[in-house]
């Protein structure tokens, strides 16, 4: 009973503490609240558009003269391609007179691109071993657009690779009976290959190297921004939650020292409270206030900045490892440190760089260096943002076993020691 | 070691590496009285209190509390004990009726009885008006009535208290010791540090004077006293350095002790109005004039003075 008569009265003082109070609750809530107000108009952009993309004007040049005989013309086809009308959202397309005006367009920036279509260009697609090329000349300063048009003509002269292949095929099948290559024939099936896939395109249209789509929406609107908010503002606050929890844990574990400088230790060594209860209301102290904490951070995260925390079980695992480590690493961190004047840097310094070597300032990034990847596994801190990351993705609750194994182990091992230090100096 | 003193002391001893603090205290506090240790700072009175309140471990010997060993038995001895450490130990961010509610329930009193004791010491100590009242917003002297109210909650059968008064206004010395009288009056025995003479002369029914670790007189007031009895105490200033001025003093005839305090000169004499001539004599030969005399009866001070050749002040 005396044990929770210790650790209460160290969390009234705790939460009566301005800067107390501030550093557990206010800091984390406040830096994720900062870059919220950062970056969350993006957010709210995104929720309230549908997707679109600007139209991208291209303008060609067509000297395609056709196929040797009959009328099939490749450049014609690729122009009717880029007209056709499930693309006509994407691509603006115009003739220009020539070449010299084509470049012009683009130079000033009236198109993204510009197709140059040779003369040959039909007899390359139809000649076995040639392989038939345009030019595409694009704006320096887009990426999208020109990349997107490239894409286009990429595909559309991948289709007449069929041609290509049957005409090697055939020229193989000649060598390995030992008769000469016959050219004509080649040819033959390359041209047939051609007319074949020019009247497919007519009658059905080709299949468009593009595929234009709304983003799947679930149920309703609210439901996609929380889960953005969740990706984007969720690590972020994980990251800041942990970091002060494990300055918390370190910040009421002073209370030790802090009461033995008061005097009021000695006191209670003067009462028939045996020395070992004191020391395990001051740890006590440490446990509830961080599980206080906790439980605070989470709710209020979750109810100002819509952050989904995922299987419940699953985030109380994770915030029982984080719970019990940080409690055992505040213990032995406080252990070394003899007065108050010492603990405000040597707190601040150890748990700043634990944190840092943790990952715990690089979550809003999309993926974590993997420098921190192998300096966070020595660390408590690092095996706590592992079961929250796991939590935010809608793992399941044995999927964080591990993780809350591993911080259970460093919060016993930091307990022990720390509370051996403790009663050599105090019991 | 006889149990049926309140307080039995035999032979205690504390080393600090070389450092001797404590070195083969011996006395007894019979049930019911005041009984002081009176010393200069350093005396070791605050190391013989922490061993006697079971936060030290003697190096050699042991005590009696109520029958209990305080190496052997020290959680029980606590049981009987109310301890008012030298410093205030209180949490200034709680309110003084926290504070004692958290004190009461160290000492294992709960519920309605605890609320009860509470408004009963705020009673005792004065500050019932002020039981709201964060401790950091205290004045001294009612942080030091608080400080003694933790210690009464269980209703100890020995109250120590380790100087008590130090730092503190009249009016508030002036209650403390009141209320140490009352807390006598119904029973309490009192053990009572102090490097102020006159509040041991006005508590206590028996004395011991501590000096460098050991007691080095003992008895009632008039006792000790007697110990100087033929002695008159003279304390002068003069114009000139007192160290300068002592020099030639300690070689006139009837001049017993000597010590300075604070550019006080005190000095025990044989016969004040045969010595005071030649002091002033001795003096004017060095060039120094007597500004202030101001004569006193033999007391605890003269005591002192007698037995260390220094002030209790010093």
């Amino acid at each position: 009973m005396k044990v929770f008569d210790i650790a209460f009265k160290d969390m009234l003082r705790s939460f009566r503490s301005a800067f107390a109070v501030g550093m557990m609750l206010v800091a984390p809530l406040l830096q994720t609240g900062l870059i919220y107000a950062a970056f969350g108009g993006l957010l709210k952009q995104s929720e309230n558009q549908e997707m679109s993309i600007p139209v991208i004007t291209v303008q060609v040049v067509n000297r395609d003269l056709g196929a040797p005989a009959g009328d099939l013309n490749a450049g014609d086809m690729l122009v009717d391609l880029f007209n056709d009308d499930r693309l006509q959202s994407i691509f603006a397309v115009s003739v220009a007179e020539d070449e010299a005006a084509a470049r012009a367009a683009v130079d000033r920036q009236e198109a993204a691109a510009a197709l140059f279509i040779p003369a040959d260009f039909t007899r390359a697609a139809l000649t076995p071993g040639k392989q038939a090329q345009i030019t595409v000349y694009e704006d320096p300063a887009l990426t999208f657009g020109p990349g997107l048009v490239r894409e286009v003509v990429d595909q559309f002269l991948d289709g007449f690779s069929g041609g290509q292949i049957a005409a090697s095929a055939l020229r193989e099948q000649f060598a390995a009976q030992g008769h000469a290559p016959d050219s004509a024939l080649e040819q033959q099936i390359m041209t047939g290959y051609g007319i074949w896939l020019q009247s497919i395109s007519s009658a059905q249209g080709l299949d468009l190297p593009v595929d234009i789509a709304p983003p799947a929406r679930d149920t309703a609107p609210e439901s996609t921004g929380s889960d953005q908010r969740t990706s984007f503002l969720g690590p972020v606050m994980v990251g800041m939650m942990i970091l002060f929890v494990f300055f918390g844990a370190a910040l009421t574990a002073q209370t030790i020292v802090t009461e033995q400088e008061e005097g009021t230790l000695a006191r209670m060594l003067t009462t028939p409270t045996p020395a070992a209860v004191i020391l395990g209301g001051k740890l006590a102290a440490v446990f509830l206030t961080l599980i206080v904490q906790t439980l605070v951070l989470i709710a209020l995260s979750a109810l100002v900045f819509g952050i989904n925390w995922g299987n419940p079980l699953t985030i109380l695992l994770a915030s029982v490892g984080m719970v019990i480590s940080a409690a055992g690493f505040g213990v032995l961190l406080l252990s070394f440190i003899k007065t108050s004047r010492q603990a405000g840097p040597v707190i601040g310094g150890v748990v700043t760089f634990t944190a840092m070597l943790s990952g715990l300032m690089t979550t809003g990034l999309p993926s974590v260096p993997s420098f921190f990847e192998m300096t966070g596994l020595a660390l408590p801190q690092g095996w706590a943002l592992r079961a929250f990351r796991l939590a935010l993705s809608g793992a399941a609750p044995h999927e964080v076993i591990v993780p809350l194994l591993v911080m259970l182990a460093f919060g016993i091992i930091f307990f022990m020691a720390g509370a051996r230090v403790f009663r050599a100096r105090f019991v | 070691m006889n149990p049926s003193f309140a307080i039995y002391v035999q032979d205690l001893h504390k080393d600090f590496g070389d450092t001797y603090a404590v070195q083969g205290v011996d006395f007894q506090v019979r049930s019911g009285e005041i009984f002081s240790l009176l010393g200069p700072n350093g005396a070791g009175k605050s190391t013989t209190i922490s061993m006697l309140s079971c936060l030290l471990r003697p190096t050699r010997g042991d005590a009696l509390i109520m029958g209990k060993s305080i190496t052997r038995e020290p959680q029980q001895v606590k049981e009987s004990l109310g301890v008012v450490p030298q410093d205030i130990a209180l949490y200034p961010d709680l309110s003084a009726r926290e504070n004692l509610m958290f004190w009461g329930k160290m000492y294992g009193l709960r519920g309605a009885a605890l609320k009860a004791r509470v408004d009963e010491v705020l009673e005792i100590v004065g500050l019932t008006n002020n039981a709201k009242g964060r401790i950091e917003r205290f004045s001294g002297g009612m942080k030091r009535r608080i400080n003694i109210g933790a210690a009464l909650l269980h209703r100890p059968e020995v109250l120590i208290l380790d100087e008590p008064t130090v730092g503190i206004d009249p009016q508030s010395r002036r209650s403390i010791l009141d209320n140490v009288k009352e807390l006598n009056r119904q029973g309490m025995t009192v053990l009572y540090t102090s490097h102020y003479m006159e509040e041991v002369a006005e508590l206590s029914d028996h004395i011991a004077i501590m000096d460098r670790g050991k007691i080095i007189a003992a008895g009632t007031h008039d006792e000790l006293v007697k110990i100087v009895g033929e002695f008159d105490r003279l304390d002068l200033t003069t114009n000139q350095p007192a160290e300068q001025v002592v020099d030639c003093w300690r070689t006139v005839p009837g001049v017993q002790s000597i010590s300075v305090n604070d550019g006080v000169i005190s000095a025990l004499v044989e016969d004040s109005n045969v010595v005071l001539p030649d002091l002033f004599e001795a003096a004017a030969g060095i060039g120094a004039r007597i500004t202030s005399v101001d004569i006193q009866e033999p007391n605890l001070e003269s005591v002192f003075i007698h037995l260390t050749g220094r002030a209790l002040r010093d």
